[in-house]
């Protein structure tokens, strides 16, 4: 069995991909025949088929097989991809993943059972042959089902005889020499295909020699018509004819390939079997939160460690603590990129989404997902799943128009919405755009009068961005009817809480009748970050070096006071400076300029004195102490002084 | 040492292959390649003695590359791992058309590993050894109405065609008898393997239709999916002689062809004037049908256990007290033809 166990991850990571080239090309050829398509998926279903016979897994090779059989039709053109048939092929991927899953912990899928899609392909298949066709397929399969497990096959032969009974009449050519040795010729081919039950005239009387040229006989077997007709023929046999007899149970070969009854056979062996090796763990996530709280608080005792060494000059512990360094500096390493996941991890599962909202709300809309490879942490990647989800129907429900409308508006019936990752320095931006409706302003405004969020007069001072702002209060819910699909109570007040427990913000833009763009801007990882420490009026702040642009001398000449706030010129920039006074107290020995950015934004903010860049654990600041603008946590030291985390994103506001 | 070159679009399927060949140490995997391009470049670069080829892969597919390696400088041997589908075979008998020396299933039933790894090491051998075949022309069966008197049947299963290659490249081109081979193969691959042993054979080789007359000098391969079994058939002249019915009674002992059908059909109708041989083959087919030819005087011979992959089918018959020779594969094909002609000068006598 080790051999197994040493191809099931590989087969696994393989056929995962090729479980997801099949989603999407899938997706790709319900909005039309498209011939790249239509060969990827059956590349990937052929390779998923046969990995799984190498494997062993029976069930996942029948449905994959079914499964080519019905998209062998729309590849040969004799028959249309339509939704009730997209319908079961999905519901066949998702069992393929179901069976996936089971193996990937050590299972053999045989708990997932495929009898379902695989007799609604065959129902699908047996309609198409109604209109012509499938005949060949159906053949095939019915073969290759049987020849499947050829082995195990059960020994069902023992009942010659027991098949279906023909009545036959053969006919000898008039003209011919020896009729009765044709005719005994015919007869002992046919008796050795079946058992003859009654013939006229009986073998003594051919024997005798009373035989006219004509034999009527009831054969029952199991060989098939074709067969006997063959072993009756021969020269100078004019005819023959035949006719199953219809009051014997008529179980025809074909009718019976299903399953066979060694099949339990097959289940218990694998339960016998388990003593065997497994390679691969399926970690619970708070285990792996666990550990990274321990490898956490070793890091910060690391410093501290190390710090103390310093101070008290031990040269042996030195070496000691270098050589912990280096295991711990490994270890956060390794977990860090144990947590790391792409970001198709999630976006695989989107496109179905899309097409299922598409499909409720009738609306035609193609989506491009883009950056799928760019990796997050797993923690940050469990958090996004549900808000993305939520902004991906949006985008759908809401954003898209139906198609007259879209055209009445001059635009393709056809929506687009597009979902790209990038990473963008230390974070990762997720953007959403859909060509759309976009946001109407006017009716935010007028829904949150009418919910009692603001006022009629606030509403007529605000601006877009505060408007849009509305979106995210709680209670707030454009849609006008409450569907499956979107608008379950839950509102883009969710999803920004969400996102900015990640510690991620959550940013729209929106053009009336152009579309609206939501962008999420997340930290790749929670825990560990770059940070530069710096002293303003003896207080030490942490910055993230991921928004530091530069650190520039303070010529205090150089700025100027315009309306409430300063500025510097810097590069030939005019830049905006942030006095840090209510959180630190003034200080009058700024010397430097730290210089950071937010997305597009860059103001700087002026500091006593660098101390150095080093790498923090950031830790949440507790709920209790509530929003702290400018601080997203705060990080303790080696000497074991609790500085806070400056977070440039909030800083500005 | 022999160079194998590895080529399939599945990294999965890479990797089984290549573990399964390592364990042979006359094999060097010089390398494996991702699709038909890949494959000729590395054919070209490497310079592999052998070539594992897929057949469906992205960019060029196993039959194009079998296509440009007819003009390329340097031809490997090429074995073709097909997978088990109709469309497989039918690719398969084309790749075969096409110069791929021989096939075999992709490995399925990972567990039964061993036994397959042993077959693709024992196949590649095989085909390296082999000398290049001298691509003849497709015979035709003659459509005469020369009726036979002796049969010779063969049944073979997981390991026999190799061996079936060794005697059939040996019997000679007028052998007085016809040649029934019932060899266990999935449905569909009945077809590339009749086209396969066609280059080999000097007697034409084709796979059985139903209906069809045995003729002397000339080999049928049962037709997977059904069985095939011989009836007693008059010639316009009144000679007895034999044909091919194709029964789609269900699968005996799990496989259909079954050898006991074809063994037991053929010892009502040819009586004494059969040779029967078995080769390796798992299971316990051909016991019951040799036992059958045994009481209707005819004669059966298997192979020695050392040349046989798989004795299961020979020790059936075995049990069955139905063996009259045992004998080394390379001394079965002159055992066939001195057993034929001697019974074709009794029948003059």
């Amino acid at each position: 069995m080790s051999e197994f166990e040493q191809y099931r991850s590989l087969f696994v990571a393989e056929s995962r991909e090729n479980h997801e080239n099949l989603v999407n090309n899938l997706l790709v050829l319900e909005k039309g025949t498209d011939q790249n398509a239509i060969d990827e998926i059956f590349r990937s279903i052929h390779t998923l088929k046969g990995a799984s016979a190498s494997m062993g897994f029976a069930d996942m090779e029948r449905l994959c097989h079914t499964m080519e059989d019905a998209l062998q039709l729309i590849r040969s053109g004799s028959a249309e991809m339509s939704e009730d048939l997209g319908n079961v092929l999905f519901s066949c991927t998702d069992l393929i993943e179901e069976m996936l899953d089971d193996i990937e912990a050590g299972g053999d899928s045989s708990s997932k059972n495929p009898d379902n899609q695989v007799q609604a392909l065959r129902i699908w298949l047996q309609q198409q042959g109604a209109t012509g066709g499938a005949d060949k397929s159906r053949e095939s399969a019915r073969i290759e089902t049987e020849l499947c497990e050829p082995e195990i096959a059960p020994e069902e032969d023992a009942g010659r005889g027991a098949g279906v009974e023909y009545s036959m009449t053969i006919v000898v050519s008039p003209d011919c020499m020896m009729k009765d040795v044709r005719a005994m010729i015919a007869i002992q081919n046919l008796e050795a295909l079946g058992t003859i039950r009654s013939l006229q005239p009986s073998k003594e009387e051919i024997d005798e020699g009373k035989f006219d040229g004509t034999a009527h006989l009831t054969i029952s077997s199991d060989a098939g018509e074709e067969a006997l007709r063959t072993a009756a023929q021969g020269s100078e046999i004019a005819t023959v004819e035949i006719q199953p007899i219809e009051e014997t149970p008529v179980v025809p070969a074909e009718a019976s390939p299903g399953k066979k009854p060694a099949e339990p056979d097959r289940k218990q062996t694998p339960a016998a079997d388990k003593n065997r090796e497994i390679k691969n763990l399926r970690v619970d996530i708070n285990q792996l939160d666990h550990i990274m709280n321990l490898v956490e608080d070793l890091v910060i005792n690391r410093g501290r460690l190390k710090q103390i060494a310093e101070e008290r000059k031990i040269k042996e512990m030195d070496e000691a603590i270098s050589m912990v360094e280096r295991s711990v500096s490994e270890l956060q390493n390794l977990m860090m990129t144990i947590r790391m996941i792409p970001l198709s991890h999630i976006f695989n599962r989107l496109p179905r989404v899309v097409r299922d909202v598409a499909q409720y709300d009738h609306k035609e809309v193609e989506f491009i997902m883009e950056g799928g490879e760019t990796e997050l942490d797993r923690s940050v990647m469990d958090g996004l799943n549900d808000p993305l989800l939520h902004l991906i129907r949006n985008a759908v429900n809401h954003g898209i128009e139906d198609p007259e409308t879209r055209k009445k508006a001059g635009k393709p019936g056809k929506g687009l919405v597009r979902l790209s990752a990038r990473r963008d320095r230390d974070n990762v931006i997720i953007q959403l755009t859909d060509d759309g409706a976009g946001i109407n302003v006017e009716k935010v405004k007028k829904k949150a009068v009418e919910k009692g969020l603001i006022t009629l007069e606030a509403a007529a001072t605000l601006n877009t961005d505060e408007a849009i702002d509305l979106l995210f209060q709680p209670g707030f819910s454009t849609a006008d009817t409450i569907t499956d699909i979107s608008g379950r109570g839950v509102g883009l007040d969710v999803v920004r809480r969400s996102i900015e427990s990640l510690k991620g913000t959550i940013k729209v833009e929106t053009t009336s009748g152009k579309g609206s763009v939501f962008e999420l801007l997340l930290p790749p990882t929670m825990a560990i970050v770059d940070v530069m420490i710096v002293r303003i009026n003896n207080k030490r702040l942490a910055i993230p070096i991921s928004s530091i642009v530069e650190v520039a001398n303070f010529k205090k000449d150089a700025m100027h006071r315009i309306g409430k706030g300063d500025v510097t010129l810097i590069r030939d920039e005019v830049l905006q400076i942030l006095w840090l006074n209510d959180m630190v107290g003034g200080s009058d020995r700024c010397e430097i300029l730290i210089v950071v950015q937010y997305q597009k934004r860059k103001c700087c903010v002026p500091v006593d004195a660098v101390e150095g860049k080093q790498e923090v654990v950031v830790k949440p600041l507790s709920s209790f102490i509530g929003t702290t603008k400018g601080i997203s946590g705060v990080t303790i030291l080696g000497d074991g002084d609790v500085v806070p985390v400056l977070d440039v994103n909030t800083l500005e506001e | 040492m022999a160079k194998v070159l590895i080529v399939d679009d599945s990294v999965f399927m890479r990797t089984v292959i290549r573990d399964m060949l390592q364990k042979d140490r006359s094999l060097e995997i010089v390398g494996t390649a991702t699709n038909g391009v890949d494959a000729l470049e590395k054919i070209r670069t490497l310079k592999p003695d052998l070539v594992t080829l897929d057949i469906e892969m992205p960019r060029m597919n196993g039959l194009e590359v079998l296509r440009e390696l007819r003009n390329a400088a340097w031809q490997p041997k090429t074995i073709m791992l097909s997978s088990l589908t109709s469309e497989g075979a039918e690719m398969t008998t084309e790749a075969i058309r096409l110069g791929a020396d021989d096939f075999m299933l992709k490995p399925k039933d990972v567990p039964q590993l061993r036994l397959i790894a042993e077959e693709l090491v024992a196949t590649i051998h095989h085909v390296i050894n082999t000398p290049p075949s001298a691509r003849k022309k497709h015979p035709v069966v003659k459509e005469s109405d020369e009726n036979v008197e002796r049969v010779v049947l063969i049944g073979s299963s997981a390991g026999g065609p190799p061996m079936l290659d060794a005697i059939l490249a040996k019997l000679p081109a007028d052998l007085p008898a016809s040649v029934v081979i019932t060899q266990h193969m999935p449905v569909g691959f009945t077809a590339p393997l009749a086209a396969r042993f066609n280059r080999l054979a000097h007697m034409p080789v084709k796979e059985t239709e139903n209906g069809d007359l045995l003729r002397p000098g000339s080999v049928l391969i049962s037709k997977a999916g059904v069985h095939t079994m011989i009836g007693a058939a008059l010639t316009v002249g009144g000679k007895r002689t034999g044909r091919i019915i194709h029964s789609s009674a269900p699968p005996v002992h799990g496989v259909r062809p079954a050898v006991d059908k074809t063994f037991e059909s053929a010892a009502q109708v040819f009586g004494k004037n059969i040779v029967a041989v078995i080769l390796s083959g798992m299971g316990n087919d051909a016991g019951v049908g040799a036992a059958a030819i045994k009481e209707a005087g005819g004669t059966n011979i298997i192979c020695d256990e050392k040349d046989c992959l798989v004795y299961g089918m020979a020790r059936s018959a075995i049990q069955h007290n139905a063996v009259d020779k045992v004998l080394p594969l390379a001394k079965i094909p002159e055992a066939i033809e001195r057993i034929v002609n001697k019974m074709a000068e009794e029948s003059h006598v």
